[in-house]
C-alpha cells in the first residue's frame, strides 16, 4: 500500500482514505509557485470520494487554479459497499460542477478513452486554467483485502468483468489497428513477468532491516 | 547588533518577513493571513483586510504579493495538507492554523501525513513545514478557541514543537523553525502578542532543543512553558522575599526536549515544580515529572509537583477562566509546600 518515490514525483499511495487530496493541492501549489509545468494527478477511489478532504481539496485546487487532476477510480465498491448506496450523486464526475471544473465520466477500462480525457485535463492544467475531475468507471477482480470472501458480488458479475479486461481489450485494439504485432505484445508480457519475478526474488533474498533502523528517519535532525 | 523594542506580534512578523526575503521558497498560507482576497478596494489596491485575525501577518502580502501570501478557505484539512506536500516537493510553507483547538479538523494531515511521511518513505522525503497556531486561555474566547494542547503534538514522532515566551525568542525560534528540515508546530500564546522586549534587527536563529534558564536559583527548579514563564518569574520574585531561591527554566522547545537542562537543575536544587497551562493528563507536566523521577530520583528531596490547568475544557465565565489558568499565588504556595 505504502509505495512512494518522491524523487520520481510519486508522493505515496496513502493509507488514509481521502488523505491524498490535500497533498495533491500541495504539489500542485509547488508547481505553480516555482513556475514549472508539472501536473499532479491525484488518484482516489469511490470510497475516498465521500471524505470531506476530497471536497475541500477540489474546492481549494479550483479557487487557486492549481495544476491538478482528480482521478476517481470508481471500482464500484468501497470495501463491500456499492457506490450506488454510498454516493448521493449519480456519478462522481458530476460533482465537479460544484467546484467549477470540468468533470468527465469515462470508461476506465478503455486505455485510449482515458488517455484522451487525461490529455485534455493535463493541457488545461498547463494552461493555468486549474484542475479537472475524471471519473474512471471500472471494476476490480479481487476483494478489498486478502481473504475477502466477496459475498457482495455474484460470480456472473465477476465473469462479466473478465470479459472486459482492459489489457486484453487494449491488445485487441492495437492489433486491429496494426500498431503492434502479436510477437511484440508477447515480448512485453514476458518482460513484465520478468520484472515482477526479479522484484519478488530481490525481496525474498534481501535481509530484514537491522533493528537500529527502527529509530532512524523519524527526523532529518533531532538533537 | 542593533536592537529595539518590539512586541511579540512584531517579532513574529519580522521573522517571517526576513525569511521570505531571504528564501523565495518560503510561502505563507492561512485563513485571512492577508484578508479581503479579490475584493477590489482591498486586494485590487494592494491592501490587506486584516493581516491575520490578530494582525500578526500584517504587511506581508503587501511586500511579497498574494502568490506567496495566500488567503485560504476555511478548509484546514485542505491547506494544511497542501502545505505538507508543498514542503515535500520543494517549498518551505508556513501554514497558520488560527487557533490550535481547530486541530480536530485537520489532524490527519498533521499526524498521518506531515509527521509520518519521512519515516514511512524510508527517509527519502523531507517535510520542512511550519504550522503556526495560537494557544492559550484568558482571552474570554471559551472552550473551542482557548486551549494549549501542545502536548498532543509533542506526542507525535516526526513532529517538533516550539513555544516561545518572549519577543526575542519568538523571532529566533521561528527563524529556526522555518529553516528546519522537519515539520514544526510553532505555538503562539495570544496573550503574549502585546508584550514587548528587545529584539535585534538582523536575523538570528535560536537552536531548537535548547532550554533557557531564565533565573538562576538553588532551592527549587521551576520548569515552565510559554506565558507561564512570566508567571513563574513573578512567583520567583515573591519567593525570594521569603528567602526561597527558585531557578526558572523556560523549555522553549518541547520536542526535541532539553532534558539535560532540567536534570542538571534538579540535581542542583533537589526540588521540582512544573508549571504548565495545558491540561494535566498525559501532558508536558507529567512528562517532565516522569523524566526527573526516572533519571534524577535520588537527587530529589521531595516529591515533584505540578501546577497546571484542571482537567476541563477552558470555561467561558470570566471568574472560572481566571481560576482555570495557573496563578502566581498557586505557584508560590506549591513551591512553599515542598521547600521547608
Amino acid at each position: 500500500m505504502h509505495i512512494a518515490d518522491v524523487n520520481k514525483g510519486m508522493l505515496g499511495a496513502n493509507g488514509i482514505v481521502g488523505g491524498g487530496g490535500p497533498l495533491a493541492c500541495g504539489s500542485g501549489l509547488t508547481a505553480k509557485v516555482l513556475g514549472t509545468d508539472q501536473v499532479t494527478a491525484c488518484f482516489y477511489g469511490d470510497g475516498a470520494a465521500e471524505q470531506g478532504t476530497m471536497h475541500e481539496a477540489m474546492n481549494l485546487a479550483s479557487i487557486w487554479k492549481l495544476p491538478v487532476l482528480f482521478v476517481c477510480e470508481n471500482n464500484l465498491y468501497a470495501e463491500s459497499t456499492p457506490y450506488t448506496y454510498h454516493g448521493a450523486s449519480k456519478s462522481f464526475a458530476e460533482r465537479a460542477t460544484a467546484y467549477d471544473m470540468p468533470g468527465v465520466l469515462v470508461d476506465g477500462t478503455d486505455v485510449f478513452a482515458v488517455y484522451e480525457v487525461a490529455g485534455e485535463a493535463v493541457a488545461r492544467a498547463r494552461r493555468g486554467e486549474g484542475p479537472s475531475l475524471i471519473e474512471n468507471r471500472a471494476f476490480r477482480y479481487y476483494g478489498h483485502f486478502q481473504g475477502d470472501g466477496m459475498a457482495y458480488r455474484t460470480e456472473d458479475e465477476v465473469a462479466g468483468y473478465r470479459a472486459r479486461d482492459p489489457i486484453e481489450s487494449f491488445k485487441r485494439q492495437v492489433l486491429a489497428r496494426g500498431l503492434v504485432s502479436q510477437a511484440e505484445l508477447a515480448e512485453i508480457d514476458t518482460q513484465a513477468a520478468r520484472v515482477i519475478e526479479e522484484a519478488i526474488r530481490f525481496s525474498d533474498e534481501s535481509p530484514y532491516p537491522a533493528l537500529e533502523e527502527c529509530l532512524t528517519d523519524v527526523y532529518v535532525s533531532y538533537p | 547588533m542593533t536592537t529595539r523594542t518590539l512586541t511579540f506580534r512584531e517579532a513574529i512578523n519580522e521573522a517571517i518577513r526576513l525569511e521570505m526575503r531571504r528564501d523565495p521558497t518560503v510561502i505563507l498560507m492561512g485563513e485571512d493571513v492577508a484578508g479581503g482576497a479579490t475584493i477590489p478596494h482591498i486586494e485590487g489596491k494592494g491592501e490587506e483586510a486584516w493581516g491575520g485575525v490578530l494582525g500578526v501577518t500584517k504587511g506581508l502580502a503587501k511586500e511579497f504579493g498574494r502568490q506567496r501570501v495566500l488567503d485560504t478557505p476555511i478548509s484546514e484539512s485542505a491547506y494544511v495538507g497542501a502545505a505538507v506536500a508543498a514542503a515535500a516537493t520543494g517549498l518551505r510553507p508556513i501554514a497558520e492554523l488560527m487557533f490550535v483547538d481547530f486541530f480536530g479538523v485537520c489532524m490527519d494531515q498533521i499526524f498521518n501525513q506531515g509527521a509520518k511521511l519521512r519515516y514511512m518513505f524510508g527517509g527519502k522525503a523531507q517535510v520542512p513545514l511550519v504550522v503556526r497556531t495560537m494557544i492559550g486561555a484568558g482571552f474570554r474566547a471559551a472552550g473551542q478557541h482557548s486551549g494549549c494542547h501542545y502536548s498532543v503534538f509533542t506526542h507525535m514522532p516526526g513532529m517538533k514543537t516550539v513555544v516561545a515566551s518572549t519577543p526575542y525568542d519568538a523571532k529566533g525560534l521561528l527563524i529556526s523553525a522555518i529553516r528546519d528540515p522537519d515539520p514544526v508546530i510553532f505555538f503562539e500564546h495570544k496573550l503574549l502578542y502585546d508584550t514587548t522586549g528587545e529584539v535585534p534587527e538582523e536575523d538570528y536563529a535560536i537552536p531548537l532543543g535548547v532550554a533557557d534558564v531564565k533565573r538562576q536559583g538553588k532551592n527549587v527548579t521551576i520548569v515552565t512553558i510559554g506565558r507561564m514563564v512570566h508567571f513563574a518569574l513573578e512567583a520567583a520574585e515573591k519567593l525570594a522575599q521569603d528567602g526561597i531561591d527558585a531557578e526558572v527554566i523556560d523549555l522553549r522547545t518541547l520536542s526535541p526536549l532539553d532534558d539535560k537542562a532540567v536534570l542538571d537543575s534538579v540535581k542542583k536544587t533537589h526540588r521540582l515544580v512544573v508549571v504548565d497551562e495545558d491540561n494535566p493528563r498525559c501532558s508536558m507536566a507529567t512528562d517532565i515529572v516522569a523524566l526527573v523521577s526516572e533519571r534524577a530520583f535520588d537527587y530529589l528531596d521531595s516529591s515533584p509537583r505540578m501546577v497546571t490547568a484542571p482537567h476541563t475544557p477552558v470555561p467561558f465565565s470570566p471568574p472560572l477562566e481566571d481560576y482555570y489558568v495557573p496563578s502566581v499565588d498557586k505557584i508560590v504556595s506549591t513551591v512553599k509546600s515542598i521547600v521547608a
